[in-house]
């Protein structure tokens, strides 16, 4: 499909451990079209990290990207000199990480650190960055006048504000976020999403990495969801909410706790497998209620109907219910 | 900075040097009279004196006077920045004559020691950190060991053999040719070199300070090895140094980031090796002949010269307080985190 901002093909992410081979992303394949919102939702360990972090070439050892292409503007990532890739991070992608607390410098001040981006990208004078950098605080909603501030100064919920007006200094294309909401506590974990989701409005495509389903559906355009390093279902936020097909998924909704409703939490039983020795067949078979004996020697390939992919030999019998 | 600032700060660690100097004194003090002998003894040795004339001796030297009369009329002379006179060999001699020409030679001795043990550790300690796992990471770490193991006398006498008997390239003692002139205005030989042009003085001081501060800085820099080391291994894992790298800033760039951070605790040890550099400086002293405040207090120990003791050690004291107070200044300076 042309016209997509990132495509990321068959990527293969394996990790050389002293106890084995753990092949945390395995064949995974995935596009973000301009100014859209794709949120990747699974379990711990499922890959979804890595898969972002191989994006932007973080992945260092004992990890390995063994395999694939990720497009971006059609040019390979992977495969572009560490100057000329630099040259892209930061200014065409910006990357927000998970805990807000350690990943900012503890001795710089945080307008120093908006600045560097300015002047590493733009090649502005420092004054001239740092008046950019108060402008794009404020942009994320902090007064301009913390600039001068250093990072033990600010709550969790302002730091990851000024790590978001760092990675959206220069108004990048693509805004990785990786679980960005999970150290904050529930307000402020609104405002953040918010915060992002001006961002898209104005045109920058989110790959939004969480755990959480219910928040990712509230703000996505679509969901990938992965387990064990797979993609098991892809597809438009209401065909994932409304129309969930893998046993997967439907289990991470039943785990949604709901307010108002009367329904009762169901966790899904068991423990996603060891990916040094990932299971036979379908991944998720021995946590499966429907799974039966092709389930547990066939791998299941994704199979798309309309926009909506799933990975499962059952898909079809769930389609008919 | 807290409410009550920096200035509140040094003010009350200035203040703290005063109890710490007062139990040091009163445990030397203590010491030096359980030692068996007092300094008219170790004078005469086995010569035979009429008691009388011993008497009188020891009345010229105070030691008739009772203990805590002599405790306390030390403790206020030096209160008035009278360290007292030698009481042995030459005896009546100022104190502080001594503590002027001995302490430069320390001081020179431990800068050099100090520099050599920084430098020394922070190279070794980056290169192990940046190599983490491999071979020249375990080497490292196995010197850092090695080092910090080796027993100053014992190594400073291969140091002698190697380079002062077998390869005859530098000196096994002393501070300085005895034969070249030089104008002292420091104390501090090189700094007086440099300052009056004596170049063939210049090159000798340098000489002669190789060895021994060589000695001293191999011995602490596997300290710094290690810290350093340790230090730079987890900066370079936390997060922001990934946040760094994702924003594309260049490589050389995260590398003094990851330093700066990693040297922090640094500056902490640096301020504790201080005092144990004093305390290595008088081993390195005695092994290279070194005319410093190592040599004159071991001396006079032999002499049991009270006061020189006591003087030497309440002096060393509170320098070594006053450094380890500016190290902590400049551990604040540096971490914005720091608060009073």
């Amino acid at each position: 499909m042309s016209g997509n901002l990132l495509e990321i093909k068959d990527l293969v992410v394996k990790y050389y451990t002293l106890s084995g081979i753990v092949r945390a992303v395995d064949h995974v394949s995935l596009s973000i079209r301009p100014g859209e919102w794709l949120s990747v939702v699974g379990e711990s360990g499922c890959g979804k990290s890595t898969m972002a972090y191989s994006i932007v070439r973080l992945i260092s050892p004992p990890g390995r990207i063994v395999g694939g292409q990720i497009l971006f503007n059609g040019r390979d990532l992977l495969s572009m000199k560490p100057k000329e890739f630099r040259k892209i991070l930061g200014r065409e992608i910006g990357v927000v990480f998970q805990d807000p607390m350690t990943s900012l410098d503890p001795l710089r001040r945080i307008g120093d650190q908006i600045a560097e981006v300015y002047i590493t990208h733009l090649g502005m004078k420092k004054k001239e960055a740092l008046e950019k950098a108060g402008e794009v605080l404020e942009r994320v909603g902090i007064p301009r006048d913390k600039i001068n501030a250093y990072p033990h100064q600010m709550s969790g919920g302002q730091r990851q504000r000024v790590a978001i007006a760092i990675a959206v200094a220069l108004k990048p294309k693509l805004l990785i976020a990786d679980e960005p909401t999970t150290a904050l506590d529930v307000i402020v974990q609104d405002t953040i999403m918010d915060l992002l989701e001006s961002f898209k409005e104005e045109g920058t495509s989110i790959l939004f990495i969480t755990h959480d389903l219910a928040l990712a559906a509230e703000r996505s355009d679509r969901i990938a969801v992965m387990y064990a390093g797979k993609l098991v279902e892809e597809g438009p936020v209401e065909e994932i909410v409304e129309n969930t097909l893998h046993p997967y998924t439907q289990g991470l909704l039943r785990s949604v706790p709901d307010l108002w409703g009367p329904k009762k939490i169901e966790s899904i039983p068991g423990y996603p497998p060891d990916l040094r020795s990932p299971p036979p067949g379908c991944r998720f078979h021995p946590r499966c209620k429907i799974a039966d004996d092709t389930c547990r020697r066939q791998e299941p390939v994704l199979n798309c109907v309309g926009e909506h992919c799933i990975a499962c030999h059952k898909a079809g019998e769930l389609l008919k219910r | 900075m807290g409410k009550k600032g920096l200035g509140y700060y040094i003010v009350v660690r200035a203040l703290m040097i005063i109890p710490t100097i007062l139990i040091l004194y009163t445990i030397v003090f203590i010491l030096l009279r359980i030692l068996p002998g007092n300094p008219i003894l170790a004078v005469v040795g086995t010569r035979n004196i009429p008691p009388e004339q011993l008497k009188h001796l020891e009345h010229l030297a105070g030691l008739d006077k009772p203990l805590i009369v002599q405790y306390f009329d030390y403790l206020w002379n030096v209160l008035h920045g009278n360290f007292g006179v030698t009481l042995a060999s030459p005896m009546g001699v100022p104190v502080i004559n001594y503590i002027a020409t001995r302490f430069p030679a320390t001081l020179e001795l431990a800068i050099w020691g100090f520099s050599f043990s920084v430098i020394i550790g922070l190279v070794t300690g980056m290169i192990a950190a940046l190599r983490k796992g491999g071979k020249i990471d375990t080497g490292m770490r196995l010197y850092s060991i090695i080092a910090y193991t080796l027993f100053i006398p014992w190594f400073g006498m291969i140091l002698q053999y190697v380079f002062g008997v077998v390869l005859g390239v530098l000196p096994t003692g002393g501070r300085i040719d005895p034969r070249i002139n030089l104008h002292t205005i420091t104390g501090l030989y090189v700094l007086d070199s440099i300052l009056t042009g004596n170049i063939p003085a210049l090159i000798s001081s340098i000489k002669h300070l190789i060895l021994p501060s060589l000695t001293l800085g191999i011995v602490l820099s596997g300290a710094y090895t290690r810290l350093v080391r340790n230090n730079m291994v987890d900066v370079l894992s936390m997060d922001f140094i990934r946040s760094y790298k994702a924003r594309g800033i260049p490589g050389y760039k995260i590398t003094w980031y990851a330093l700066k951070n990693a040297f922090i605790p640094v500056i902490t040890l640096m301020g504790l090796q201080f005092a144990i550099l004093l305390g290595g400086a008088i081993l390195t002293e005695t092994t290279f002949s070194w005319p410093g405040m190592g040599t004159f207090i071991v001396d006079r120990i032999e002499y049991r010269d009270y006061n020189s003791i006591q003087g030497a050690i309440i002096f060393f004291a509170f320098f070594v307080a006053v450094i380890s107070l500016i190290v902590d200044v400049i551990y604040a300076l540096l971490d914005p985190r720091i608060k009073y």
